[in-house]
């Protein structure tokens, strides 16, 4: 019966009968569930390099980088989550379930299959996706391991019944070596092999040049943490791009040429502080500071000090200008961090932010000038 | 003999008959043919006489070729008609009842002289009752309905009684539409407020001599309207002098006690005290007569009106029990004890008690002169002016000094009208104008040390112990001491303290005028051709701020008070300044003061030009239409009527004098209308019709006001003020509220490239961009209907009603509320703003919280489809009684409820957070809160004669109504609780059905004619049901992701003993619901349990002597 005929004939059923009234429009999404995509993410947390993996179908087999904060995958209409996530999220009287002991809410259904994935790894419901159905969260809760394949299997379904058999391979097969941008410091992180016990970092001004040494023979021991290895190469000049590589004890891993069109380290550099440049409504008792745009920087935190020794921050700003001192009266320029002393030394220095909150920020270098106070 | 002038009478034919839709809005007209009995052939020439005592003088017309006559512009009442002509006996009838803006066809028969029969005068049958000038819907309420029937005092709620009508949150709907796009009108001018739409005066029912409600599918004369139109015509004088004293009152002593609203975790509460002082009277006088007899009448009233109501406030502690030890490992043990309801039961902490009276007092006054310079001139002028003035408190849970209020509400009404007949009356020519103002004023409220103007106020958002904020009561004991678990069987939540918080001063005036020419023509039949412009100036002159003291801002701008609110601290202390890290995060370190009026970089707010912070925005708006409509009687059909109209409506709208600011202009608003109607019998005691019609909406000024009138304000996140506020000890709240300023900022947000830092930070735009190219938004009305005259005064009928929303005006974000603009949204096209941005209305972006990736998508069209099928049986006041019954089955569905979001209550016509932003739209559509599928309404009333002395009356007034749709509300991350749908709208199923029963009875004694005293006793509710006519539709107050298409088995949950239970097993979904955090959302324990009850059982006593 089409909706047409059903909202003709609804009312006057209705009549006839005086029924409760039906709805004749009810949003029941229909036809087969399927996956519509998978997502899933490549760098380290708090790296800029950061990467959505995004790709389609049920049956999925993939590269990635790695997976250090979830996988999901998007279903094309809502999915029954019993099926999904062992335990419900409430009691049957609305309040919160709690798991039994040492066991997690989104601990996997029964009938959902996660091969190879670390123990503990969960698996939560999430009834909605902006623009598709439900979707599986699978969280692993650990780094996962350079080299090895994860399936996601098993049979779920939708709240009509319909059964959704899942086929998706992950494998972790590329990019082991991640670049972060940090102030005038790269961090150089990779994912722990199996295998090693050594490392050897490399880097080159060139992609395709002479790599040198900077570290050898790093415990992985030590430099690696929860399956992420990590170093810090310091003290970079800005705008300077730099390449690296890591060795496996004496061996070079064969896949561990970062691209250099845009995985490599681009140190910023800075400007020069002056109270003499444009605006020219900007007057006495103000020092104007700014500095060049940093490729790739979603903000700049700028630091102040009277000595060159402590330093104060400012909130991080996502513009390259920064006005510290009391205005004169009537300036439509407001004032910043107070009064400065008429004569003193002021320095400052400003470091990009990339991302989010700047996890792993280190200040190291940067003082930019300094500046009389007029 | 006698038996041959009855056979006469039932042979007499038909002549060419016409219908009419004349005219206007405050009168009605007769229109027939004068036929000989005998023949049956039409009568030309003939003289035809109405009289009336609402009339002055006569009304004369002289019969056409075709035997027809005509009297257009009658004021409403009884009236009859003689006609006389030389060979024939003079003939007249009697019983005809003109209404508002109807046409009812009145045939008379002439005897020749020849025929024989005992009678000189021929009379004839009933007067046919069925309006047969039009296919529009409605009612019309007479003044025998408004004196036997058990209603309100006020005109706006007796609207209820037509079929498709429904009661929101602002007035009173019709057939799916919201009450703010009614139409409403006093003596023929709009009354409705210029501000939001709404009823702007209200006059009670002693002054109103009849109420003409259309409920769609009005004619061309009729628009700025997408929803119906409620036309109250006030009384006028008349040849005597007539008039009445009159009283009424409902005390609270006879009033039932109301259940008391329960909310769980709340340590104050406040109940009415009906028997303390509470009562609602009104009382005054009436009289209109003559000046000069049949030249100048005047009427004028006066009554003021009283109402009281006591509450007492009080604390109380939830009650618990040690006792239980819930399921093993389950810590979550619900040591709360719980009524059968599910609340929280509580005791009152004595020594809290405070009593506060609410008082409203309104004074009604009107008066109104009409002069009549002779048969074809006329001019009327009327003046309603009712002042109002409210004090009291708004809710329990606030410091007397935060929720007081005295508000001052004055609204007058001035209306001049002139109608002149020429051209041997084939002429017609009306003049209206008229002026509407109101001006209201929100008075801070001095409690105490507390001064509301000059302290802000502090919303406090976490749970608090109540002793945080006010001295407990003497008898407190243990009650309040911490539980099981850690209970605290004493905490508010959302308590504010300090002043008055936002007020305003609106001053809002309406400038209007009519004009109309109605031609009578013979064109292969009758036509009526009548063509008017309609013109409203209106002006919103609106002052608005926040209360506190004002600071100087860091450019020397004068920023204004504030609300202040407490803000826990849950980001990362790394990402702020070293002066917002916590100690322990959690700790109510901050309060978000976002509620500043001003802008940093300009001087709109200086010290010198708003000394007290506040915004002044003047808005106009000038509304205009055209209109050209012919009803047409064809001479092929008898019986047959056509309307055909076309209606151009213009609107602009802005902020003129405000520099770069936006404006609305609407100016492609043509909307034809047409009507079908045949009359079978060609009595006009039938009628069958369709019709179909495009409607525009008209947009109150709160658009201007609010999109154009730079409604800019600053925010910034002060310190916890340990100077003033110690973290957790909280104990002086009303010094921050008193110096707010004294909180340093801790948190600026705003910096650019030429400013640098700032104290504050911006929020909202200057004036909101329009698309240059928006579309008119409008609403198809179409419909059918048959009503049937059974017998004398009797009809019956049924009718559908259809309407289907075509685009709106809504105001938009594509990138997640950054920037806004207004366009149709799913309709527009992309266009480019004044600063250079490209918007687009038909795809919105948003962000998915547990992804993070970006989606888009497209912003639905607007949908509101209304069907609705009404079956109607009415008797008009005649031979003692009278009665209304109908039915109507009805069905809303969409995702645009109208001019208001019924879920939030947010009324700004044009501009609400419908279509706001991407992450607002998920599972809007479904059945519309209006949607009200079953309606069965039935009014009687029946007098009775005990002599020429005593006469008794009794009425009755039964309606009831489905319940309406509930929602699993969810709260948004920006915009707040409620503003989102966890599922498809709806799923929760519906309010519980409401059944309202009252009666009237009356006693009238009279002294000697006309002096009588009548003495009447309404009860309301007589079953004193107190059904819940709202419920909590919050699911959760968490930041949480919708769940888009979520399935339920059914819809049920509001209506099971546990909605809770019962929504986690209809609705599965919700177990896996998560917030934007990605963690389980925390359930609002009064989901779906009632917040407003009906009112419970009440009396009214009314006493009168009219003369």
């Amino acid at each position: 019966m089409n909706t047409n005929l059903t909202k003709l004939l609804m009312p006057l059923a209705a009549l006839a009968f005086g029924s409760v009234a039906c709805d004749p429009f009810p949003a029941k999404p229909g036809g087969d569930p399927a996956v519509v995509r998978v997502v899933t993410y490549g760098g380290a947390s708090g790296d800029s390099n950061t990467v959505e993996t995004v790709t389609g179908g049920n049956t999925v087999s993939t590269d990635f980088a790695q997976l250090d904060d979830f996988i999901a995958v998007h279903f094309n209409k809502p999915m029954d989550g019993s099926t999904i996530q062992k335990y419900p999220n409430y009691n049957s009287d609305g309040t919160p379930f709690v798991p039994p002991v040492g066991a997690d809410a989104c601990t996997p259904a029964d009938g959902l299959v996660l091969t190879t994935f670390p123990a503990g790894t969960t698996a939560c419901y999430n009834p909605t996706s902006p623009t598709d159905g439900g979707q599986l969260v699978i969280t692993p809760g650990d780094l996962l391991v350079y080299g090895t394949t994860y399936t996601i299997g098993g049979t779920v379904r939708d709240y009509e019944g319909k059964a959704l058999t899942l086929a998706i391979t992950l494998t972790v097969d590329k990019r082991p070596i991640s670049f972060g941008v940090d102030g005038y410091t790269t961090k150089v992180t990779w994912f722990n092999s199996p295998t090693a016990t050594t490392y050897d970092v490399l880097r080159s001004d060139t992609a395709a040049g002479t790599y040198t040494p900077i570290a050898t023979g790093l415990l992985a021991s030590t430099v690696c943490t929860a399956g992420l290895c990590e170093v810090l190469d310091r003290y970079k000049d800005p705008e300077t791009k730099y390449f690296y590589q890591v060795k496996e004890g004496a061996v070079l891993r064969p896949d561990a040429l970062e691209p250099a069109t845009t995985r490599s380290a681009l140190i910023p550099t800075l400007g020069v502080a002056t109270t003499t440049t444009p605006p020219p409504q900007v007057l006495a008792g103000i020092i104007r500071v700014a500095w060049g745009s940093i490729s790739g920087a979603t903000g700049y935190s700028l630091e102040t000090s009277p000595d060159g020794t402590t330093w104060t921050a400012v909130p991080t700003m996502t513009t390259r200008t920064y006005y510290d001192g009391t205005p004169s009266p009537g300036t439509a320029v407001p004032a910043a961090a107070g009064t400065l002393t008429t004569g003193a030394t002021y320095y400052f220095r400003v470091t990009p932010v990339f991302g989010g909150a700047p996890v792993g920020y280190v200040p190291v270098k940067g003082v930019v000038g300094s500046k009389v106070a007029p | 003999m006698r038996m041959k002038l009855q056979r006469l009478l039932r042979l007499a034919p038909l002549a060419l008959l016409f219908a009419s839709v004349a005219s206007a809005q405050t009168t009605g007209n007769i229109i027939g043919v004068v036929t000989d009995a005998q023949s049956g052939k039409p009568v030309v020439g003939a003289l035809v006489v109405a009289t009336s005592p609402s009339s002055q003088g006569e009304q004369t017309a002289v019969t056409d070729k075709s035997g027809g006559f005509r009297f257009q512009l009658l004021s409403p009442g009884e009236y009859k008609l003689a006609t006389s002509f030389d060979g024939f006996k003079p003939a007249e009838r009697a019983d005809l009842t003109v209404r508002v803006d109807k046409t009812i066809r009145a045939n008379l028969s002439m005897v020749p002289d020849a025929v024989q029969m005992e009678e000189q005068v021929v009379k004839t049958s009933a007067a046919p009752v069925i309006n047969v000038g039009s296919a529009e819907s409605g009612s019309v309420v007479s003044r025998e309905f408004l004196s036997n029937i058990p209603v309100g005092r006020g005109f706006e709620g007796v609207a209820v009684t037509a079929p498709t009508a429904q009661i929101d949150r602002y007035g009173i709907s019709f057939a799916g539409a919201s009450s703010p796009e009614n139409g409403y009108l006093i003596d023929g001018m709009n009354v409705g407020d210029s501000a939001y739409g709404t009823l702007g005066s209200q006059i009670i029912n002693n002054f109103v001599q009849e109420i003409d409600i259309k409920t769609g599918s009005f004619m061309p004369e009729y628009g700025f309207s997408t929803g119906g139109i409620i036309s109250v015509v006030s009384k006028s004088g008349s040849n005597e002098f007539h008039g009445s004293v009159f009283a009424n009152l409902t005390p609270g002593a006879l009033t039932a006690d109301a259940k008391a609203i329960g909310q769980d975790a709340q340590a104050l509460a406040s109940r009415l005290l009906p028997k303390d002082g509470t009562y609602s009277a009104d009382f005054g006088f009436e009289v209109g007569g003559p000046i000069l007899k049949d030249r100048l009448w005047f009427y004028a009233g006066f009554a003021p009106r009283l109402n009281r109501s006591t509450y007492e406030r009080y604390q109380q502690a939830t009650n618990y029990t040690t006792s239980g030890t819930g399921a093993a490992g389950d810590p979550f043990v619900d040591k709360i004890t719980r009524d059968s309801s599910g609340f929280a039961t509580a005791t009152k902490i004595t020594g809290s008690e405070k009593k506060i009276t609410n008082k409203v007092d309104e004074y009604q006054m009107i008066g109104k002169l009409t002069y009549l310079f002779n048969e074809n001139n006329q001019v009327a002028l009327s003046v309603v002016n009712v002042p109002n003035t409210a004090t009291g408190f708004g809710t329990s849970n606030a410091a007397l000094s935060a929720t007081m209020y005295d508000l001052v509400n004055n609204s007058t009404d001035v209306v001049a009208r002139f109608t002149s007949k020429l051209l041997n009356k084939k002429l017609q020519f009306e003049a209206t104008g008229g002026y509407h103002q109101q001006v209201k004023q929100d008075n801070p409220v001095t409690t105490g040390a507390i001064d509301g103007a000059k302290t802000a106020q502090v919303s406090w958002r976490r749970n608090h112990d109540l002793s945080d904020f006010e001295n407990l009561g003497s008898g407190v004991g243990t009650l309040c001491d911490t539980g099981p678990g850690g209970l605290k069987p004493c905490t508010v939540t959302r308590y504010a303290t300090g002043g008055s918080g936002f007020i305003e001063d609106t001053k809002l005036s309406r400038l209007a005028g009519k004009l109309a020419l109605t031609y009578f023509a013979e064109a292969a039949g009758n036509h009526q051709l009548k063509a008017g412009v309609d013109v409203q100036k209106s002006t919103y002159d609106h002052t608005k701020g926040y209360t506190g003291p004002g600071a100087i801002g860091p450019d020397g701008n004068y920023l204004g008070g504030t609300v202040l609110y407490e803000r826990r601290v849950t980001l990362a202390a790394s990402t702020f300044n070293n002066a917002l890290i916590a100690a322990n995060p959690g700790d109510p370190i901050w309060f978000y003061d976002f509620r500043r009026y001003g802008s940093v970089n300009s001087t709109r707010l200086s010290a010198t030009d708003s000394p007290d912070g506040k915004v002044k925005v003047l808005s106009e708006s000038t509304n205009t239409a055209y209109y050209l409509q012919d009803s047409w009687q064809p001479n092929f059909l008898d019986g047959l009527t056509f309307n055909v109209g076309v209606r151009w409506e213009l609107q602009s709208m802005g902020v003129p004098d405000q520099a770069n600011s936006q404006s609305l202009s609407i100016n492609n608003s043509v909307g034809p209308r047409l009507q079908v109607i045949y009359d079978w019998t060609r009595q006009g005691r039938s009628k069958v019709a369709a019709s179909y019609g495009r409607f525009f909406s008209s947009f109150p000024l709160d658009m201007a006001d609010r999109a154009f009138g730079d409604e800019r304000q600053i925010q910034s996140y002060r310190n916890k003020c340990a100077a003033v506020i110690s973290a957790l000890a909280l104990t002086n709240k009303d010094a921050l509220a008193g110096a707010p300023e004294s909180c340093a900022v801790a948190q600026g947000f705003f910096s650019s490239t030429v400013y640098g830092r700032y104290t504050y930070a911006p929020t909202g735009g200057e004036s909101t961009p329009v698309d240059p190219k928006i579309k008119s938004p409008y609403v198809d009305m179409f419909g059918g209907s048959a009503e049937y005259e059974v017998f004398a005064d009797f009809s019956v009928g049924f009718e559908y009603q259809g309407r289907r929303q075509g685009p709106v005006i809504e105001d938009m974000s594509v990138d997640d509320g950054n920037t806004y603009f207004i366009s149709n949204p799913g309709q527009g096209g992309k266009f480019t703003g004044p600063d250079g941005t490209v918007y687009d209305p038909t795809t919105a972006v948003g962000g998915d919280p547990v992804t993070g990736r970006t989606f888009s998508t497209p912003f639905p069209k607007p949908v509101r489809s209304y069907d609705g099928f009404t079956v109607l049986a009415k008797k008009n006041f005649s031979n003692n009684w009278l009665a209304q019954v109908s039915y109507t089955y009805s069905s809303l569905r969409g995702n645009y409820p109208g001019f208001f979001r019924p879920e939030t209550g947010q009324l700004d016509p044009g501009i609400t957070s419908m279509f706001d932003l991407a992450s607002l739209l998920a599972n809007q559509s479904g059945p519309l809160p209006g949607d009200v599928p079953h309606s069965y309404k039935a009014y009687g009333s029946y007098a009775f004669d005990f002599g020429p002395k005593l006469q008794a009356s009794a009425g009755a007034a039964l309606r009831v109504t489905s319940g309406t749709p509930v929602n699993f509300l969810i709260a948004h991350p920006i915009y707040g609780s409620g503003e989102g749908y966890g599922l498809p709208r709806g799923s929760a199923g519906r309010t519980q059905t409401l059944t309202n029963f009252d009666l009237k009875g009356g006693l009238a004694y009279t002294i000697t004619p006309p002096y009588q005293v009548k003495f009447t006793v309404d009860v309301f509710n007589v079953l004193n049901q107190q059904t819940a006519t709202s419920v909590d539709q919050n699911w959760t107050f968490d930041s949480t992701q919708p769940i888009i298409n979520g399935q339920c088995s059914s819809r049920n949950a509001a209506s099971r003993t546990n909605p809770i239970a019962g929504a986690l097993a209809d609705c599965p979904s919700l177990n896996y619901m998560r917030t934007t955090d990605g963690l389980p959302v925390t359930i609002n324990t009064n989901f779906a349990k009632p917040t407003a009850y009906q009112t419970p059982l009440s009396v009214r006593f009314g006493l009168e002597m009219s003369f």
